[in-house]
């Protein structure tokens, strides 16, 4: 029991995380940028949760890795700066989104040319740079200028995401500077940010029944 | 030391404690700010709350302050109605007792100007129950929470006596009885207009159903003391040949006359003046000391007096008086009593031309009978006098001469009733007219040549006309005789008539300058028919007839008046 824990807490955790987002979503009266960020966040839990499944039944669970990794990271950038954009009331344009994309896919394709993860790792880094910021600078947008109790949601989602990258840049600074002795560090880190992001739902639930 | 497992467990383990620190954080950082917002929120709602408050008062305050205003002019507008209005209103507390009376009220009751009213504080039905009697147990509906309407003669206190109608309206606030309104109108001056209204249609009423004059006095006197009081009420009537007032209708506590000498009396002064005279003791006492009236019988305290009129003229006074009650009548009296005195006036004047007509209609009969009389007399006399002329015929000329002086007697008979039709009055005829009528006749008749010149000196005088158709008969023999045989032969003649008033007799004188009659012609002897019908008749009017044969011929009759 304890190695199935020890082995598959990400995922078990991954499905958790879905399920009480799901619930929340739609269980929940939002609505506006809030909705639009849960509903975003959701759809980033299931890619995630997909990407688990297909690393578990996998045979060739490094080419998964890379395409969703892909995928993720695109998803992630653009689910990240819409917010951004929406919430700066900036007049974007697909491409303008799809541009930072595009390094993360060289960096998939450079590392499965070359069987290294380096590239993604050093490009993970960079991402993560970018979405924390992206992530710090929604915070600031929200905190400052929205309504603070009707974007609750939002807030949780964020700051498990300032939470998330911080600790993945450390992880990917670890991995940077070759302490693969400690590569299992990125995996904590998304531990951390799942129970973080888990027990939120049921603090937004307290707040919202207690400040509605 | 540790197995890999374990070390595993442990990182798990370290870091759902650090995910759910991290979180519990966040959580405590996020409420912290959630309650800093709700608490500034809160802040902001209590300062939005407390400026609308702020408004609302300062609104309040002014909606208040309006509302003051509008109460106080509501108030003093209720008061200005309630002060002036023509409705006396008093309202009665819960236990009927009167807390407030307007003026027009303290009017009613006849409280005296400057004085305060004495019936506030009294129960009203103690109020009313003194001398109104039944009115009382109508303000116990009041209490029962019914609305009252009555009309009533009402005495004040004050003894003021004014018919009202009263309204009565309960006031209850949450069904509890808070007292009571009463609005009452003074309705005395309708309440006397419809009692002289009624008094007068029963005047009115007794003139065409009563008859006798002191009859219909009395009725006048008992009618007009719904709106008069007439103890002491007398109707006077003014003789002006001698001066004299007659009281045909007296009711008096101390006098008792039937006539007294017009003289210096009130009813003398308002009968000279023509118009009311209302004399308190002080009034005639003035008009006594400016010897305008003299007091006969007991003095008044009082005396109203109106004059009698029939078409314009003062025939008399109506007027009533008091020895004790100086009070007893106002000057509006006057205009009751002249109403009264308008309806007398009107009964006398019926009664008088009543009487007229119920004269003349005796007349009327007494002539019709007498006329049948006349006529059967006349006819009688007609047919004697054709006996008489009868026996004169013996030729043929005399049949003529006969009818025509039967004619001319007939004609003379018949003057008399000629002159008697456009005569004033009915058995009198002007006799003067009557003779110089009957000779220009004759002088028509016989005097076909105009030589004979009749002259008159004649009295106005009237005679009866039982005398004037035998008397007629005697002059129409004479001046027939003057103007057919008096002047024979001769180119002019004179006659001349004359008619004299002596005390006891009717003097006739007809002269001529004719002739003269023959001298063995004796008129108590006559030989001639006329002169027979001459002396006859004399003799039935018991006259005397006396011949004078100086300067032609002179007939002097006198007929006695009472003939």
């Amino acid at each position: 029991m304890i190695d199935i824990i020890i082995f598959h807490q990400l995922a078990i955790l991954r499905v958790l995380n879905l399920v009480f987002w799901f619930y929340l979503y739609k269980k929940s009266n939002i609505t506006g940028l809030n909705r639009a960020a849960v509903k975003h966040f959701v759809i980033y839990l299931v890619l995630f949760t997909v990407w688990n499944i297909l690393m578990i039944v996998s045979e060739n669970s490094g080419r998964v890795y890379l395409f969703f990794w892909t995928i993720i990271s695109i998803y992630q950038l653009y689910f990240i700066l819409t917010i951004l954009f929406k919430l700066a009331g900036w007049n974007y344009v697909w491409i303008e989104i799809i541009i930072p994309a595009l390094p993360t896919t060289l960096a998939a394709i450079l590392s499965f040319k070359y069987s290294n993860y380096q590239p993604v790792n050093i490009l993970d880094f960079f991402n993560s740079l970018i979405l924390m910021t992206s992530s710090v600078l929604i915070l600031r947008y929200i905190l400052l200028k929205k309504s603070f109790v009707e974007n609750i949601e939002t807030i949780f989602i964020f700051s498990g995401f300032i939470l998330y990258f911080i600790l993945q840049i450390l992880a990917s600074n670890i991995l940077t500077f070759n302490f693969l002795k400690y590569w299992s560090f990125g995996k904590n880190a998304t531990l951390i940010v799942f129970i973080y992001w888990i027990g939120s739902v049921v603090c937004i639930r307290k707040i919202r029944y207690r400040y509605s | 030391m540790y197995t890999e497992n374990q070390i595993q467990v442990f990182v798990i383990i370290s870091s759902v404690f650090i995910g759910l620190f991290v979180l519990t954080t966040i959580y405590l950082i996020i409420k912290l700010k959630l309650n800093s917002i709700l608490l500034r929120q809160s802040e902001e709602k209590i300062k939005e709350y407390s400026e609308d408050l702020e408004k609302m008062v300062e609104e309040r305050t002014k909606q208040l302050s309006k509302s003051e205003e509008s109460y106080k002019q509501l108030y003093k507008f209720n008061e200005g109605i309630v002060e002036n209005s023509p409705a006396g209103i008093i309202r009665l507390d819960t236990k009927l007792k009167i807390n407030y009376e307007n003026p027009e009220m303290e009017r009613i009751l006849g409280v005296p100007p400057g004085e305060e009213s004495k019936t506030i504080g009294m129960d009203i039905r103690e109020l009313s129950s003194v001398k109104n009697v039944g009115v009382s147990t109508v303000f116990n509906n009041l209490l029962k929470g019914e609305e009252i309407a009555t009309e009533n003669l009402f005495i004040s206190v004050y003894g003021k006596k004014t018919y009202i109608t009263l309204k009565g309206v309960p006031i209850f606030e949450d069904n509890k009885f808070e007292g009571a309104v009463l609005l009452i109108n003074d309705i005395t001056e309708r309440k006397q207009a419809e009692n002289i209204q009624k008094t007068l249609y029963n005047i009115s009423d007794a003139l065409n159903k009563v008859d006798d004059l002191h009859e219909l006095f009395i009725k006048i006197r008992e009618y007009s003391e719904n709106v008069i009081d007439t103890t002491n009420f007398y109707v006077a009537l003014y003789d002006e040949k001698t001066d004299v007032i007659s009281l045909p209708f007296d009711v008096d506590e101390k006098d008792n006359f039937v006539t007294f000498p017009a003289g210096k009396t009130l009813t003398s002064l308002v009968i000279k003046t023509g118009k009311p005279l209302y004399a308190d003791r002080k009034l005639q006492n003035k008009l006594t000391k400016q010897g305008k009236i003299e007091i006969i019988g007991a003095q008044s305290v009082i005396w109203l007096g109106v004059p009698l009129k029939v078409e314009n003229k003062v025939i008399g006074v109506i007027a009533v008086q008091s020895y004790d009650d100086p009070n007893l009548y106002s000057e509006k009296d006057i205009d009751i009593l002249t109403f009264i005195s308008e309806e007398i006036a009107l009964a006398i004047k019926h009664k008088q031309a009543d009487e007229q007509i119920r004269r003349d209609l005796k007349e009327k009969e007494i002539l019709l009978s007498e006329i049948h009389h006349r006529v059967k007399n006349n006819l009688q006399v007609i047919s004697g006098l054709l006996l008489l002329q009868q026996g004169e015929i013996k030729t043929k000329e005399d049949i003529a001469k006969g009818f025509a002086a039967s004619q001319d007697r007939i004609q003379a008979m018949a003057k008399a009733y000629e002159l008697l039709l456009g005569s004033e009055y009915i058995s009198e005829v002007n006799m003067g007219k009557y003779i110089e009528s009957l000779a220009e006749q004759l002088k028509n008749n016989y005097d076909n040549h105009n030589k004979v010149n009749i002259s008159y000196s004649l009295d106005e005088l009237t005679i009866c006309i039982e005398i004037l158709d035998r008397l007629g008969l005697i002059l129409n023999e004479i001046i027939t005789n003057a103007i057919k045989y008096a002047f024979e032969g001769r180119e002019k003649g004179e006659i001349h008539i004359e008619l004299k008033d002596t005390q006891k007799h009717f003097k006739i004188k007809i002269s001529d300058d004719g002739i003269g009659i023959p001298k063995d012609v004796k008129i108590h002897e006559p030989a001639t028919l006329g002169l027979s019908i001459v002396d006859m008749l004399t003799q039935q009017l018991q006259g005397t007839l006396k011949l004078d044969r100086e300067n032609g011929t002179s007939f002097t009759l006198l007929i006695p008046k009472e003939s």
